[in-house]
């Protein structure tokens, strides 16, 4: 044992987070999609039984409040993983062109997690998400062109009601999840193509690089199982459509997303903030999915500057997203 | 001094990994089958709540009726708490109508008249009408099924 410690201790298995980080996404994503559809025997879509039925489910079903716990808490840990995930294979320039396929999946799944993340919110229909969703679909109806649409797409009407809440669970259990399945695949695929190619993993032992996964993912399981226990999710409160609440309380992966949306002036030279709000994402999704084709060795201070903009900008949202969890 | 051990390391990392998806497998097996086939009083008390207004719809004295499990039932804002009963008269089975002024529930085919808690006070109804529980939390009005 202390020999095996030792090995562990010098192969500094900190720079191998990135794979094991990403080992313990699927193994939280399996998590979330076990207790979902759990939970998805019970979950009734409609806004007079949603609350009733996470009530039922957490007051009076056998171990209801644990499976919903654990729902809760996977979901919130794979976004920690994730920019774990994230700053380490940026850190580790695997971005560059042979990566390709596992960086552009990549950056599709992170986008389909927020989503998947967002309309599991929506679907506890509670007084925040009802007024998150609403404001969304409000601010997004400012769009030209297309906003009238993605309003009308988002609610299912003209109001947010029961059509928005069975859209978002269809979404969220069905849509995003074959979606996600789909591309997760492509994203393992390569990554085991890859192994088997140039046998990147079998350099070290193979069985070592288990024992430190499995190590590591009896930790976080005990981690999981230890805020489901002490830190149990509450029933939020219903959702009142009279009653407007002070401040909606967004979702901590896009806090600084939506305080930076906040502090952009509603009109700029006549242009409604989403707009401009939504092409500077794009252009800086589209930058960071396009990475691969941008970065070039050969070009050495664009190469630097890249690695260092993106680690930078990395740290600093994941940073400013944290610390809306702890302040 | 060296111990001789008979298993290879492989086999010792597969009694590792059988263990560890065992213990996992236990810890969230047993909750996830007990969540997923709960005893049976559990699931039977589901669906006998059923809510059907809210109480800001049903001022001090007015009524509304609503439809409970396919029949039609009157719910009656009165004497500070809300009452449900049958909206069928059990004589003929006409619709009943709630008379604000009298506080009476009266039948308009053949005048029987019925208290707020179904009882008949007149008229020719052979019995009570029948009465519901009701319960109400956050200002919805629940019913409950007997």
């Amino acid at each position: 044992m202390k020999e095996y410690f030792e090995k562990w201790a010098k192969k500094k298995v900190w720079w191998d987070w990135d794979n094991y980080s990403g080992i313990f996404l699927l193994f939280l994503i399996i998590i979330e999609i076990i207790t979902g559809f759990s939970l998805s025997f019970y979950y009734e879509a409609s806004p007079e039984g949603s609350n009733e039925s996470l009530r039922y489910i957490m007051n009076s079903l056998p171990y209801g409040w644990l499976i919903r716990s654990i729902h809760y808490w996977a979901g919130h840990l794979i976004f920690i993983f994730l920019s774990i995930h994230i700053f380490l294979k940026i850190l580790k320039k695997k971005f560059v062109k042979e990566y390709v396929v596992e960086w552009s999946t990549g950056v599709g799944l992170l986008i389909l997690s927020v989503l998947w993340f967002m309309s599991g919110r929506y679907i506890t229909w509670s007084q925040n998400s009802f007024w998150e969703i609403t404001t969304l679909s409000e601010e997004l109806n400012e769009l030209p062109i297309l906003g009238k649409y993605i309003r009308l797409f988002i609610r299912g009407g003209e109001s947010v009601g029961s059509q928005t809440l069975t859209r978002s669970y269809v979404f969220h259990i069905l849509f995003l999840g074959i979606l996600f399945s789909t591309i997760a695949f492509f994203h393992f695929k390569s990554i085991i193509n890859r192994h088997t190619d140039t046998s990147e993993v079998s350099k070290k032992s193979f069985a070592l690089y288990l024992i430190d996964a499995l190590i590591i993912m009896f930790f976080l399981f005990s981690l999981l199982l230890v805020f489901s226990v002490f830190l149990p999710v509450e029933l939020p409160p219903p959702a009142d459509p009279y009653a407007v609440p002070e401040k909606i309380d967004v979702f901590w992966f896009i806090y600084p997303l939506y305080k930076f949306y906040t502090l952009i002036p509603k009109h700029i030279f006549f242009i409604h903030r989403v707009l401009i709000f939504s092409i500077a994402c794009s252009i800086i999704l589209l930058s960071f999915s396009a990475l691969p084709f941008i970065y070039d060795e050969k070009k050495k201070y664009l190469a630097n500057f890249l690695h260092i903009f993106f680690l930078f900008f990395i740290i600093l949202y994941s940073g400013l997203s944290l610390l809306r969890v702890f302040l | 001094m060296e111990f001789e051990t008979k298993e290879s390391r492989r086999s010792i990392l597969n009694k590792v990994i059988i263990g560890f998806f065992s213990l996992s497998a236990l810890i969230i097996g047993i909750p996830l089958i007990r969540f997923l086939f709960p005893p049976s009083q559990i699931i039977e008390k589901r669906g006998r709540k059923m809510p059907v207004g809210r109480l800001k719809d049903i001022p001090e004295g007015s009524s509304k009726t609503v439809l409970f499990y396919g029949s039609p039932v009157m719910l009656i804002n009165y004497g500070g708490g809300i009452k449900a009963v049958s909206a069928i008269c059990p004589h003929m089975g006409c619709f009943l109508v709630w008379d604000e002024r009298s506080g009476q529930i009266k039948c308009p085919c053949h005048f029987a008249t019925f208290n707020v808690n179904g009882n008949v006070i007149s008229g020719p109804s052979p019995e009570p009408l029948k009465t519901y529980r009701v319960e109400i939390s956050d200002n919805k009005i629940f019913m409950v099924k007997e």
